[in-house]
């Protein structure tokens, strides 16, 4: 392993790797909780289509989201699924609330580290994902 | 009963007190020195008149009375009538002193000492009266005033030795409290609910081993006959006298003895384990029986416990009604009223975080009781009605529910005039008044305004509305009663408490849904046959109300197969819906919590419950699913402007402008959905399909052209019409809006007309396609 020589030591980042159809999501490894059995699984009528439906943990109730219903990943296959629970800090109504979501992962996630030289593609920045897949308040009126 | 009820309002008194005197204690030594005097001298006065009002309320009038003097004091010296002096000081110490020593009596059982009140008027008199005289040459006072003790004669020092004021003299008053933060009584009440669904699955897996247990019983039973037959057979087939009777089958015999042993054995082993198996089946069994008793009586005792904890959260209604004396005062002087405050059943308990809740709508309805309500002295004297007009806040508890009742003596609401009203705003057709009861839901329909001129404070429209969604909020209801000439009475029905709701649990499509009980009027069997008459209706009671069948709201439409079928009648603000489901479970008591932020959207859930079992249930909003019915859309749009249903989406940065386009919108029928910017349009988009939309041109993120040109790429998007409603009124603007792709341009402020001609011009081709 060649040492740092040029400007003292790269700083590293720890990624959480999850599968969905054909691409890799990318997840900042302090930002998950953990990672549970998506089941028991359930629905969620009326929700859109990306909402896979909710697993309880531990009294709360995490929803489930379906990546490939959202990015173009192909067809994902969701035998041996995970779900990768995430805390999200998320500023609503000027109140700073902490929630958790779940990305639904084909098969167990795995985790990779590298220098902070390496863009990292396809993490997901949850923050902004939270405040864009939301359901929002003008969602499904009925 | 009574006699206990004061006491315990004596008590809440006691610790009530504690804090303002402490209040008191602290400021007063402070008043001298402190930088800002003015403040502190506001907190002190507030704090003596509080005391003062809480005195009052358990009747300790000499307290009360003191009170009241030391408020004058701190009045004066507010309002800088008085000058602030070492006399003045030392006088309140005392008068304070005074309040603890009669506190302390309290405290002890005994009553007040009412010959202490002249001591301390007097005193007060007498220092006062010097006072006055000080002011005018405020030097002298510092001297004059340093030996309060001498000039006010002896009797003040003993009286004080023999209060003392030390702190250790007032914490016995403040009797067996213990203050705890709420968010502490919250948490413990979670953990209440989380061991509460422990147990609940505890129970059912006891019951399933139970089961199990019973199985391998019987299953031992059968075994254990398989062996008796078995053993009698192979007895049988052998007798014992066999080998007396032929030596020579005696010798096969020996062999066959030999097996008849081994076997004969191995059964009687396999008899006496069967036996020790049932036997220890059966001391299980009776485990399980007395484990599953005790599982219950552990359920009791956490629904004891659970009961304990949530009765400490739990707070009399009076101190809430308690907060609108003053505004009530200070409303019916400003709108030149004569108003007087009634008051009852102010010990009903109700959930600190529903007593909080409470305040803004309560609010909102007494102010409208006495701006709108209650008529003006004059007007009443015409109409042979006492000059002071009547307020009457009221409370009860039913069951779980607590009912709380604003109730005026005024005008009542004109029902005509809300006709009127509802026919100028384009809700009703002139030709067709509906009931009553069908017109008063329009006062919660945002934008919906009886009175011309509203005023700032209490123009009905917005705030009813409101009021009905903050009580929706809390799992309460709304209803109004209104006798034109007589009054109004407006009740909100609220659970006495949030933590633990009592729900109906019911399922549809194998998907278990709950819903509180405080909304559900009642369930009942339909047969849904007579529904096809009249889509979207059913009878209930002689009177046709809407219904709807949670599956086909699901988007599943089952066909021949719904006789008869439960329907959850729902309350919903003077108005009932029917709810058809497909079966109903049962009925719990459970934690509700919020819906997880992500989901915040989906209104037609309020929040979520667990089962016992650990399945995820969610809790059903009637409010919501109804929420066309409840609106006037229940009555006929009028015939030329029919875009029932048509969906509308607004973008604009500006949440005033969403807003007012989003009312005329909505008041024409209209679904209207709303974004801020160009980019979460066009997210909505991918959701909803809409028929219009109305977009600005600058706004952050994505502004309206690159909008307008994503729109107008888009094979699935391109055929809605999208016009621009802009301050931009520059002819380059226009033609470049129009040249991306826009169908119209309304520079705003946009006048109503122009808007229906547009709606009108575009919707209407939309209709032919």
């Amino acid at each position: 392993m060649k040492k740092q020589a040029e400007e003292g030591p790269l700083e590293e980042s720890t990624y959480c790797v999850f599968k969905v159809g054909e691409r890799d999501f990318l997840l900042r490894v302090e930002q998950v909780r953990e990672v549970i059995d998506v089941s028991p699984l359930f629905p969620v009528p009326m929700a859109p289509e990306y909402i896979y439906g909710v697993v309880p943990l531990r009294g709360r109730i995490i929803p489930a989201i379906d990546l490939s219903k959202i990015y173009p990943t192909g067809e994902a296959v969701y035998n041996d699924a995970k779900l990768v629970v995430v805390d999200v800090e998320v500023e609503l109504m000027r109140e700073v609330i902490n929630e958790n979501i779940g990305f639904i992962s084909e098969g167990l996630p795995y985790f990779v580290t590298f220098g902070s030289d390496i863009p990292a593609d396809d993490t997901i920045d949850i923050k902004s994902f939270f405040e864009t897949f939301r359901v929002k308040e003008t969602y499904g009126r009925v | 009963m009574a006699e206990f009820d004061r006491s315990e309002l004596l008590e809440y008194f006691l610790s009530e007190a504690d804090d303002h005197i402490t209040t008191l204690d602290r400021g007063i030594s402070e008043i001298e020195t402190a930088s800002d005097s003015d403040a502190l001298i506001e907190d002190l006065f507030r704090a003596a008149h509080t005391l003062k009002g809480a005195a009052a309320l358990v009747k300790l009038t000499t307290t009360s009375n003191i009170a009241h003097r030391m408020e004058d004091i701190l009045e004066e010296l507010n309002e800088k009538k008085r000058k602030l002096s070492k006399n003045i000081v030392d006088l309140l110490l005392y008068m304070l002193d005074t309040i603890k020593g009669l506190i302390h009596d309290i405290a002890q059982g005994r009553g007040e000492d009412h010959k202490v009140e002249q001591q301390v008027f007097a005193k007060i008199d007498e220092i006062m009266a010097k006072e006055e005289a000080v002011v005018v040459s405020p030097e002298l006072i510092p001297q004059k005033t340093s030996d309060l003790s001498v000039t006010t004669g002896p009797a003040v020092p003993e009286k004080r030795e023999a209060i003392g004021r030390r702190k250790e003299d007032f914490e016995f008053f403040s009797g067996n409290f213990v203050k705890v933060d709420v968010r502490k009584v919250e948490e413990m009440l979670n953990l209440i609910g989380e061991i509460t669904i422990k147990k609940n699955y505890l129970m059912q897996r006891t019951k399933e081993t139970g089961e199990i247990s019973d199985e391998i019983f019987f299953a031992g039973r059968r075994l254990l006959k398989e062996i008796t037959d078995f053993a009698d057979r192979y007895a049988y087939s052998l007798p014992d006298n066999v080998k007396y009777i032929d030596p020579l089958l005696s010798e096969f015999g020996e062999l066959e003895f030999d097996r008849y042993d081994e076997l004969n054995l191995f059964s009687r082993k396999l008899y006496e384990i069967t036996n020790d198996i049932t036997e220890a089946l059966k001391e299980l069994s009776e485990f399980f029986e007395s484990f599953g008793d005790d599982v219950k009586t552990i359920g009791n005792m956490i629904k004891l416990l659970r009961s304990d904890i949530s009765e400490a959260r739990m707070i009399d209604i009076g101190r809430l009604f308690q907060r609108f004396v003053r505004p009530i005062k200070e409303m019916a002087r400003q709108h030149d009223r004569k108003v007087e405050l009634l008051i009852s059943g102010g010990d009903t308990k109700i959930d600190k975080v529903i007593f909080e809740r409470l305040f803004d709508p309560l609010m909102h309805i007494v102010r409208n009781a006495v701006s709108h309500g209650i008529e003006k002295p004059d007007e009443r004297l015409k109409k042979g009605k006492k000059e002071e007009g009547l307020i009457f806040l009221s409370a009860r508890r039913e069951g779980n529910t607590v009912v709380i009742e604003v109730n005026d003596n005024g005008r009542g609401i004109d029902m005509d005039r809300l006709f009127e009203e509802a026919i100028k705003k384009g809700f009703l057709n002139p030709d067709n008044k509906p009931l009553k009861e069908d017109l008063i839901p329009l006062i919660f329909v945002p934008g919906f305004t009886t009175t011309e001129s509203a005023d700032m404070a209490s123009g009905r429209g917005i705030g009813m509305s409101a009021v009905r969604r903050q009580v929706s909020a809390i799992n309460g209801v709304v209803e109004v009663d209104t006798d034109v000439g007589w009054g109004t009475t407006f009740r909100i029905k609220v659970p006495s408490s949030l933590a633990i709701t009592n729900v109906i649990v019911f399922q549809s499509d194998n998907i278990e849904f709950v819903m509180p009980a405080s909304l559900i009027e009642e369930i009942i069997q339909t047969d849904i046959t007579a529904e096809e008459e009249t889509p979207g209706m059913i009878d209930y009671r002689g009177k046709d109300i809407h219904a709807k069948n949670l599956s086909e709201m699901f988007g599943i439409t089952r066909k021949a197969d719904k006789l008869n079928r439960p329907v959850i009648i729902c309350n919903i603000t003077d108005k009932k819906a029917g709810l058809i489901v497909d079966e109903i479970v049962g009925q719990e008591e459970t934690i509700i919590k919020p819906l997880n932020r992500f989901l915040g959207g989906l209104h037609i859930y309020s929040g979520t419950t667990i089962s016992g079992d650990g399945r995820v249930r969610f809790v059903l909003n009637p409010m919501r699913i109804f929420e066309e019915q409840i609106q006037p859309a229940a009555i006929k749009p009028m015939a030329d402007e029919g875009y029932e249903g048509r969906r509308i989406l607004i973008v604009d940065d500006s949440l005033s402008v969403r807003k007012y386009v989003s009312t005329f919108l909505e008041a024409r029928r209209f679904k209207v959905y709303s974004a801020s910017n160009g980019a979460e349009a066009l997210n909505l988009l991918e959701e909803i399909p809409v028929d219009m939309i109305i977009t600005d041109l600058e706004m952050p993120v994505m502004h309206g052209y690159e909008l307008i040109n994503r729109i107008k790429s888009s094979e699935r998007l391109k055929e809605i019409p999208v016009i621009v409603l802009t301050s931009r009124s520059a002819e380059k603007h226009r033609e470049k809006a129009l040249e991306s792709g826009a169908e119209d341009y309304l520079v705003k402020p946009f006048d109503e007309k122009s808007l229906s001609e547009i709606l009108r011009k575009y919707l209407s081709t939309a209709d032919l396609t």
